[in-house]
């Protein structure tokens, strides 16, 4: 007995200790994106299926023992139950058995399938079409969409057009052109997305997906930068000019005449300055669940599902975002101060949740105004770093509580002793979420909905305030 | 047919046992009696003598999320670390009533404020004060604050107030509110304001 209890422990601390560097599934849904992390058992990659039907609809879940049952409602459809027991693979499926391709994990109330069986469960729990592609990109519904790629001569570039406005990140070195799809469902066109240009610059394209993400690379012959049309739809990556101001110097007298073949080594195209991101903290996570909410229903996990809202509404309006946790990670606050700070930080939002009272309770730092302004240049003290920063984050917060009030959530707003908003050195503000007025169910998805559209239209309302003072 | 005899003895035998019973049971109410009483841990004050005066008190309420004043006549000790902790002691008894406003978790108790000079003191609170409060931030924002507001009120030089548990700096109360910060009165007493 007391084998087994130490193993099933010392299991339960290995798949509760993701990493951010740890392997995720990136989800795709109409109404969201957002990532679940893997774990590993037994060499086979598993999620928690909770976390990946969560932001689809409502779900609850209950263990006894051994088994562990799930019931999932979508907003249009009727419920769909899943039991399945620890260590079988055969479980229940809407009352109809289904087996699964390795045996089901149940670890600390939480029940893992492989991620392999996504593709059949899903649909027959969201009456949707599911698609897993490689690189752990689960689509749901019919969102996925290609491109195609073509080489122009004059000027010259490669042209790359999609249904679809994308916005991937772009990095470049010596000799490629790295383009990264995370937020949007683009797959790897029907030919593989490989192609060999009879081109003197651009020399060859390949796809891969890796961790959620898709990247095109671009071999090229010269420094490229990429430019945007047709509202996001079609990039073109073209060689950078030459200097305006170059003085253009007649080659040497010897020098053998230049051919197609003699081209320049690719060098490396000026950095671009990094996007500033706001920095999502859904507080809490791992061994410390919060306050328990209601039964089953910790802090840490409601945060989450909010955190992934903000940040599907804040990129639908252009704007960068850094989850500080994207899964169930034990952080303490200086961690999550540090990971803020070393970003390239726009603003900071720390998520809570409280059971008691109606509303949203809007917190900046309980510290007095530095008279300094902000600046880079002197070593800042930890525990006050925000103090410089009391005025902006006193805005931002505005701008929240204005656009909560215009959806008719009650807000309050304090200065607060809540940690960690004095480390950070941006605007700081602390969201603390509580049911809404004549309610208790503080999960419901309309009401995170709408105070996740209500943080993203408050924070994009004072962004180029924002950005002026960095 | 029973005798007679044999009848009164079995009367007697069964008085016995009932008066016995009876007995016992008393005996068990009085100890249970002394076990809670042994059991309570809320704290008490140490009887002190002299002239009772008029010290403010800052109790916070939950239902509102507000900080109320409330004026309390009683003898306090002279030394200030030992009229600190008289006073959040009292405050602490009043979160610990079954009624209060904003109830601390039971056994929570303040072990001793110290005063490194007129205006920097340190208050340590036990391990149950911390490990028993509720978890939230206005919950924890509302008992740190009335804490400080409250000896601030009692000690006008104050500037800073810093919070141990049991001796040792801890990352927060319940989750949320920072206890490894110097809180800063002035902030503090702006803050009560506001949530008056």
């Amino acid at each position: 007995m007391l084998i087994a209890a130490l193993l099933v422990t010392w299991l339960a601390n290995l798949l509760a200790q993701p990493t951010e560097s740890e392997r995720q599934l990136r989800i795709f849904a109409s109404q969201t994106t957002y990532v679940v992390p893997i774990v590993e058992h037994n060499g086979t990659p598993y999620v928690g299926l909770f976390e990946v039907l969560e932001p689809l609809g409502r779900v609850e879940s209950h263990s006894d023992k051994q088994k562990w049952k799930l019931k999932f409602t979508a907003a249009s459809s009727r419920s769909v139950e899943v039991e399945f027991t620890q260590g079988e693979a055969r479980g229940k499926l809407a009352g109809v058995g289904y087996d699964l391709p390795a045996e089901f994990v149940l670890l600390g109330g939480r029940g893992f399938v492989p991620v392999t069986t996504l593709g059949g469960m899903l649909p027959r729990i969201l009456s949707q079409q599911v698609q897993l592609h490689p690189g752990n990109r689960l689509l749901i519904g019919a969102l996925g969409f290609s491109f195609t790629q073509q080489v122009r001569q004059n000027p010259p570039g490669l042209v790359l057009t999609f249904p679809s406005a994308v916005n991937p990140m772009i990095a470049t070195e010596p000799g490629r052109i790295r383009l990264t799809f995370t937020r949007e469902p683009v797959i790897r066109p029907a030919d593989g997305g490989a192609q060999k240009f009879s081109d003197p610059v651009f020399q060859s394209s390949s796809v891969a997906a890796s961790n959620g993400a898709l990247q095109l690379t671009v071999n090229v012959a010269s420094p490229m930068m990429a430019s945007f049309s047709d509202g996001g739809k079609t990039i073109t990556i073209s060689p950078l000019p030459p200097p305006a101001s170059a003085e253009v110097k007649p080659p040497p007298q010897n020098a053998a005449p230049q051919d197609g073949s003699a081209q320049p080594i690719a060098t490396p195209a000026a950095p671009l300055p990094p996007k500033p991101v706001v920095v999502i903290d859904a507080a809490h996570g791992g061994s410390d669940h919060g306050a328990m909410l209601a039964e089953n229903v910790p802090e840490k996990d409601l945060t989450l599902s909010l955190a992934r809202l903000i940040q599907h509404d804040l990129e639908a309006h252009g704007v960068a975002t850094h989850m500080v946790r994207t899964g169930d990670s034990d952080l303490d606050t200086d961690q999550r101060a540090a990971a803020a700070n070393s970003a390239h930080i726009l603003a900071y939002i720390a998520i809570h949740a409280a059971s008691e009272g109606h509303g949203v309770r809007l917190y900046t730092a309980l510290l007095p105004a530095s008279a300094q302004p902000p600046t880079r240049k002197q070593f800042l003290a930890w525990a006050t770093a925000q103090s410089n920063w009391l005025d902006l984050s006193g805005s931002l917060a505005g701008s929240v509580a204005a656009e909560l009030n215009q959806r008719n959530i009650v807000v309050h707003a304090f200065a607060s002793p809540l940690r960690p908003l004095n480390n950070i050195w941006a605007p700081a503000v602390g969201l603390e979420v509580t049911p809404p007025e004549g309610e208790k169910d503080i999960k419901s998805g309309a009401y995170l909905h709408t105070i996740s559209a209500a943080v993203a239209a408050g924070i994009v309302a004072v962004r180029y305030k924002l950005e002026a003072a960095r | 047919m029973i005798s007679r005899r044999l009848q009164i003895i079995l009367a007697v035998l069964v008085f016995s046992a009932l008066a016995l019973g009876y007995y016992a049971l008393r005996l068990k109410r009085r100890a249970e009696a002394l076990q809670t009483a042994i059991l309570d841990t809320r704290p008490m004050t140490p009887p002190v003598s002299g002239l009772p005066e008029v010290v403010r008190m800052f109790v916070a309420d939950d239902r509102d999320g507000t900080i109320h004043e409330r004026q309390v006549s009683m003898v306090l000790p002279t030394s200030p670390s030992s009229r600190g902790l008289t006073l959040l002691r009292v405050l602490i008894a009043s979160y610990l009533e079954s009624a209060s406003t904003h109830k601390l978790g039971d056994g929570a108790d303040i072990r001793g404020v110290y005063f490194v000079n007129d205006t920097l003191a340190v208050v340590d609170a036990n391990a149950e004060f911390a490990d028993k409060h509720r978890s939230g931030a206005l919950v924890e924002e509302l008992t740190i604050a009335s804490f400080v507001q409250t000896l601030s009120a009692a000690f006008p030089k104050l500037t800073q107030v810093k919070f141990l548990v049991d001796g040792k700096e801890r990352e927060t109360l319940a989750g949320h509110a920072d206890l490894k910060a110097v809180y800063d009165v002035a902030a503090v007493n702006q803050l009560v304001r506001e949530m008056q």
